[in-house]
């Protein structure tokens, strides 16, 4: 008579279990997207009765903001350089009367 | 175009460079200096100047700093160029005419004190020498130098000189011009000639000079009460005395400032008759005189077209 232990064949499980685990996950993968449809719909709801305005922004891709025309915002103040004695009037093209006047010296 | 205007050497200054960058406009800035230093060796006014402590030593050699050696060779050629009618010597007369003091310090009224001196000796330039391996002048002891007008002339186209290297260059010390060349657009300097009988400034009418100097010499400002009769600073060394000349005002072109500055002198102490062709003998010079009785007269190159 043998007393060997009665070994185990490997997929010798209930087949049953198999398809157990395969229909849980489903039901989850299921569950999880019902819900998330769920939450969707109560952003929509809230943004329906103007409470969305409170949530922050969804990220999304927006057209950039039209800057033409807009007043540029002012910079540093840069403080003037001390006044030079010299002057520049006048460019020599645009010169419509004499530079100097000769005349006895005073 | 940028300019400067100051005072120096008793008169109204002006400096212009045709140019506006920022080296020309330092360049610019620095010509109030350059006159304070040559006004410090040249001015007659100043005891403490190069001039007058030369002056005081009159009648032993004297060495020169290089602005004072190279205003009175300028002086004595122009004796030179007028056979005496312009020169250095008159400093005495010119005290004794009741110009002894500067012009804006003259009393209000133009009233002088002084007693007049005889007449000069109308050579007395020939008597003063320069001598160049030294550098020196020897004059003697009777004699007293005067630099007024022909350092301004000088001053001017010294400075117009510098400038030129910022840019084109106008220099106007007191009413003697010296322009470096052409504007930057390369027309001449648009330049004025004032009528001596206008109050208002008026224009006798306006040249463009291109290059060298211009300068008027009139007896229509510089003037004083003195001794019962109306004196004025353009002495004739014949008689020591201000000349007496129907030429309110005379104006010259010429290669430069300080040479304009002599023929202007000559041509008003030459009067009208003398002058206009006096002018035309000269091919560097031209002129434009200004009558007593409002009458302007002008010599053969004046309207040269190679000035224009």
């Amino acid at each position: 008579m043998s007393n060997h232990p009665r070994s185990r064949r490997p997929g010798s499980a209930a087949p049953g279990a198999k398809v157990l685990l395969t229909a849980a996950a489903l039901a989850g993968t299921l569950l999880g997207w019902g819900a998330l449809a769920r939450k969707d719909q109560s952003v929509a709801a809230l943004a329906s009765t103007g409470l969305a305005a409170e949530l922050p922004p969804l990220p999304t891709l927006v057209a950039p903001p039209k800057t033409a025309g807009l007043p540029l915002a002012s910079g540093p103040s840069i403080a003037a350089a001390p006044l030079r004695r010299v002057s520049a009037p006048s460019s020599s093209a645009g010169i419509s009367g004499p530079v100097t006047v000769t005349r006895s010296s005073r | 175009m940028q300019r400067i205007e100051f005072r120096a050497m008793g008169c109204q200054m002006l400096a212009v460079v045709d140019r506006e960058t920022e080296p020309a406009g330092e360049r610019l800035a620095q010509v109030p200096g350059w006159f304070e230093v040559w006004e410090q060796r040249l001015s007659r006014f100043r005891p403490d100047s190069e001039l007058s402590r030369a002056n005081d030593l009159a009648g032993t050699p004297v060495a020169l700093s290089p602005v004072l050696w190279e205003v009175c060779l300028a002086a004595l050629d122009a004796a030179r160029l007028t056979a005496g009618l312009v020169q250095p010597t008159l400093l005495s007369a010119l005290e004794a005419a009741g110009y002894d003091r500067s012009f804006d310090g003259l009393p209000a009224d133009g009233s002088s004190s002084t007693a007049l001196a005889p007449a000069t000796d109308p050579q007395a330039w020939t008597r003063v020498n320069l001598v160049k391996t030294s550098r020196s002048l020897i004059a003697p002891a009777d004699i007293r130098l005067d630099l007024g007008g022909i350092a301004k002339g000088w001053a001017a186209d010294r400075a117009a000189q510098r400038l030129a290297a910022r840019g084109p260059a106008l220099v106007d010390a007191g009413g003697d011009v010296a322009v470096s060349g052409p504007m930057a657009a390369g027309q001449g300097w648009p330049i004025g000639v004032a009528d001596p009988s206008s109050e208002s400034g008026a224009l006798v009418e306006t040249i463009r000079l291109r290059r060298g100097g211009v300068a008027t010499s009139g007896r229509d400002y510089r003037r004083w009460h003195h001794d019962g009769a109306w004196q004025h600073h353009i002495l004739d060394p014949r008689t020591g005395r201000p000349a007496q000349t129907d030429v309110v005002s005379a104006t010259v072109v010429a290669p430069c400032a300080q040479l304009a500055e002599s023929a202007a002198k000559a041509a008003l102490i030459l009067g009208s008759q003398q002058a206009i062709p006096w002018l035309d003998l000269r091919p560097h010079l031209s002129g434009l005189l200004i009558l007593e009785d409002g009458s302007v007269l002008r010599s053969r190159r004046w309207n040269s077209p190679q000035r224009n």
